[in-house]
Order: C-alpha cells, then sequence, then structure tokens
C-alpha cells in the first residue's frame, strides 16, 4: 500500500493539509499541487498547513504560502508538532531574530498577507471572500461575486458583483481596469449601474464614498 | 491507438449539445476516423433517436457499470457510416447509477480502440455533469447567443477549469445573420470577450437540423444544410486541419458581392 505524503482534510474554517515528514520537499510541493488541482472552488478558502514533525525552512513555507496564494487560498496557520503557530506571528519572530538582513521576500510576504492574488478570471458562480485587500488579474464575470474586506483591485473588467469594505469599512475603494459590474457595494452602500445606460466605461475607473455617497469617477494617477 | 475525450457540455439545457455530438461524430467518421458517442443523459437519452438508432438498444451504459455486461457489448454500430459507434445511456435509471470513476474507466477503454470519443454531457452541473467530465481530456462548450446562455458557459468554463481540464473550446450555435446585422443578437465578439475561451466555429441557425433530427439523420449527411457545413468544418478543425472560421460578417460580403453581381447583370 502506498502511503500518501500529503493528505487535504476538509475543516470547519476551510481546508487543512498535513505534510508527512518523509520525502522530498519538491515532491510534497508537486503533491501538493495535485491533490488542490483535485478539489474545486477553493478560491478565499482558508488553509492550515499541518507539517507534522517535519521542519520547513522559511524559504520552504514561503514557496508554499505562494503556491496556495496562486490558487486563491490564504493560508491562516501553520501547525507543528501539534502546536498551532500563528504563521503572522512566527513570521514577525523569524523578522525579530534576524533583523540585520530583511530580505526582500519576508517584505512582500508582510504586504501579501493582507492582499491576495488572483491569478485568473473569476466565472460565473465563482466567489472571493477575504478579509483584506483582493487584486485580481483577470475579469470578474457576470455572477460571479469579488468581495473583501479592504479594497478590490481588478486588472480587468469587472461585470458582476464587487463589494469592497465588507466588514463595515467606508474607507474602501473598488477599482478596476473597466468597471461595469451588475452591483457594486462599499461598506453598506449598495448601487447598481443606472437602468437603460448600455455605455460602457471605456477607461479605467475607481469608485469609492465620499460624502455618504458611492462615486465612481475616472481613474488618474 | 490512443484516442482523445471530448466532452460536450453547455450547462443550459435545449442549446444543441446532442445535435452537436451527433453531427460532429458522423463528421468525424466521414473524415475517415473512428468516433464513438457517449450518452451520459441517464433518464432522460435522446442521442440515440438523433442517430435513428433508438429500436437497436440491448444493453446501456448502467448495464456496463452494474450488470457484467462488456463494453463491446453495449456499443451501437451506426447504420450509415463504418467506425461509429454509439454508447447508449439507461432510460429507467437515474444519474447516480454511474460514478465518476466508472464514468473514467469507461473513457479510457474507449480511447484505447477508437480517435475520438465524444461524450454528451447533460444539461446542469450535478451529478451527471460530473460524470461526463470525468473521463475527459477536452471539453467543446456550446452556447447560444442569448444572456442566459453565455452566463452558463461561464459557469461551466469555472467548473471544467477547476476540474483541471484546460483546453476548452467553444461553439457558438444557431446564430442569426439577420438579427446579428441589425444588432439584435449578442455578437460573437462579445461572447467570445466573456468567456475568453478558443472559438471552435460557429453554427448559423438551420431549419434543416429540425427536420434531420426529427428524422434521426445528423444535418452532416445532407450537402445542402448550412448548419451541416459548420458542423463539417468543425470537425476538420478537431481532426488537426487549420480551417478559418466563417463568422457570419465575412460570409455577408460574400452574399452582397453575389447580390451586386446580379443587380448589375440585371441593368
Amino acid at each position: 500500500m502506498i502511503t500518501e505524503d500529503v493528505v487535504i482534510r476538509e475543516s470547519k474554517g476551510g481546508i487543512i493539509i498535513c505534510l508527512d515528514s518523509q520525502g522530498s520537499f519538491l515532491s510534497l510541493k508537486e503533491q501538493i499541487l495535485d491533490k488542490l488541482d483535485s478539489l474545486d472552488e477553493l478560491i478565499g478558502v482558508q488553509a492550515f498547513l499541518d507539517v507534522g514533525q517535519r521542519k520547513l525552512s522559511r524559504k520552504e513555507s514561503n514557496e508554499i504560502n505562494n503556491l496556495l496564494m496562486e490558487r486563491g487560498l490564504h493560508l491562516k496557520k501553520l501547525v507543528s508538532r501539534g502546536k498551532l503557530v500563528d504563521f503572522k506571528k512566527e513570521a514577525a519572530a523569524e523578522k525579530s531574530k534576524e533583523p540585520t538582513s530583511p530580505s526582500v521576500s519576508e517584505t512582500n510576504d508582510s504586504v501579501a498577507e493582507d492582499t491576495i492574488l488572483i491569478k485568473r478570471t473569476l466565472r460565473s458562480g465563482q466567489k472571493v471572500f477575504h478579509p483584506g485587500n483582493i487584486v485580481v488579474l483577470g475579469d470578474v464575470n457576470p455572477g460571479a461575486e469579488v468581495v473583501a474586506g479592504g479594497n478590490v483591485l481588478v486588472m480587468g473588467t469587472v461585470r458582476g458583483l464587487a463589494h469592497a469594505g465588507a466588514l463595515g469599512s467606508e474607507k474602501a475603494i473598488v477599482a478596476a481596469f473597466r468597471l461595469n459590474p451588475t452591483q457594486l457595494r462599499i461598506g453598506k452602500h449598495i448601487t447598481r449601474p443606472p437602468e437603460g445606460e448600455g455605455k460602457e466605461g471605456k477607461e479605467p475607473e475607481m469608485a469609492s464614498i465620499k460624502s455618504g455617497k458611492v462615486v465612481i469617477e475616472n481613474f488618474k494617477v | 491507438m490512443k484516442g482523445k475525450v471530448i466532452v460536450i457540455t453547455s450547462g443550459k439545457g435545449g442549446v444543441g449539445k446532442t445535435t452537436t455530438t451527433a453531427n460532429l461524430g458522423t463528421a468525424l467518421t466521414m473524415l475517415g476516423r473512428k468516433a464513438v458517442m457517449v450518452d451520459t443523459d441517464i433518464g432522460l437519452r435522446n442521442l440515440d433517436v438523433v442517430m435513428g438508432l433508438e429500436n437497436r438498444i440491448v444493453f446501456d451504459i448502467v448495464d456496463v457499470v452494474t450488470g457484467g455486461i462488456k463494453l463491446k457489448q453495449a456499443l451501437i454500430k451506426d447504420k450509415r457510416f463504418e467506425g461509429l459507434y454509439l454508447l447508449p445511456a439507461a432510460q429507467t435509471k437515474e444519474k447516480s447509477a454511474v460514478s465518476p470513476h466508472q464514468m473514467k474507466n469507461i473513457c479510457n477503454d474507449l480511447k484505447k480502440e477508437f480517435d475520438f470519443v465524444l461524450v454528451d454531457c447533460p444539461a446542469g452541473i450535478e451529478q451527471g455533469f460530473k460524470n461526463a467530465i470525468a473521463g475527459a481530456d477536452e471539453a467543446v462548450i456550446i452556447a447560444i447567443p442569448e444572456v442566459s446562455s453565455v452566463r452558463d458557459a461561464d459557469r461551466i468554463v469555472g467548473l471544467l477549469e477547476a476540474a483541471g481540464l484546460r483546453k476548452n473550446q467553444l461553439i457558438i450555435n444557431r446564430i442569426r445573420p439577420r438579427m446579428v446585422k441589425r444588432g439584435d443578437m449578442m455578437d460573437i465578439e462579445d461572447m467570445i470577450d466573456i468567456l475568453s475561451v478558443e472559438l471552435l466555429g460557429v453554427v448559423p441557425e438551420d431549419e434543416t437540423v429540425i427536420v434531420s433530427t426529427n428524422k434521426g439523420e445528423p444535418a452532416v449527411i445532407d450537402t445542402m444544410s448550412r448548419a451541416g457545413e459548420a458542423y463539417r468544418r468543425i470537425a476538420r478543425r478537431l481532426n488537426g486541419e487549420e480551417v478559418p472560421v466563417i463568422t457570419l460578417g465575412n460570409e455577408d460580403k460574400i452574399f452582397n458581392r453575389v447580390r451586386r453581381m446580379f443587380k448589375l447583370a440585371s441593368r
């Protein structure tokens, strides 16, 4: 019987990825990818990584983190030898240990923890929720939803639903290369495009709340 | 021989999955390839009717999975073309009678024998859909130029991608040249823009399809049928040939040119 090096379980808050202590890191990585491909609708799901007896180097855990983020997963916690390790805290602790060499990957990491990057088009029926910011490299099609506690930035066309500041922030914005949403929400404000006006924006636009109203303006730097 | 399994799907019902499967299967055999069509719409089978093979069914896909019937025994040979076969669905069972795993095994067995395994997917995104895509290498998505159809097709592409299917191609079915010209119908560019998948072909609305479907004869057999011609071109593309896609714009140009010639002649 072949024992599996990577086991993915579903749990209340998301999924748990358990790694075996044996086997090379490279084959583990491949197996994680294979396993993730066999699951669907993972975007915005929180992931817990259980490394068991294995000791992951900073670089290795970063690699797994990036790999998960590319699939729209958000690595929340790392479990080591049955102990729960807060990923954020661990990163901070690691950082304080070697304050002399703040490498590029670490600075990227701290940003990446509140922002997730979705490198694909969100299609009808797909929903992303993330408490931080969401960047979509692709379109948000009709019937798809992108809901962020922070800001929403879409490097493509928004045709579906975009919700920024979903946890109540009125300062959040929605910016898109083309903004033609079915519905746009910021904080508690819900807006929809005026009826009958079929014209599509031809410029990058940004929606924000100004004096209590959602305002859409051409995006200018 | 190692063939490929192509699932023909749409999400929405009534957009032409079964008609497309029947026509592409027939057209591929007309090109000299061996093809088998698999009907996965258990409980609502149609492909056998469209092919005019209904009265030849003895065993079906559920018998193969559960009844110890050999795959070869359930395959029905087409009455017109050598090298064309049908694996019918069961009419008296439900979708859950077959599991995705069993479906995958059937597809793997079939592609050892055939160049093309065309899987006709049922409407919807439930078990029937999951079964149909389980063994597929590629997908062909059928959409008609209506907002609801494009929406469903988009959902389907998302599910296909999530299932690891990377080669997804689009057939736009039942397009009406005159309505597109008037701007009353969604145009092809808009559809491709939203779905962002490769265009495999465009099939015009054609009344002869309804007639031939009711007679149990695929439209590709009729050399006068415009839809049949479109399906023959799509089959050649699936067979690896480079065939330009006729969108209605350039077809109209030819039409106008002919009309102009007549005008000149009548002066």
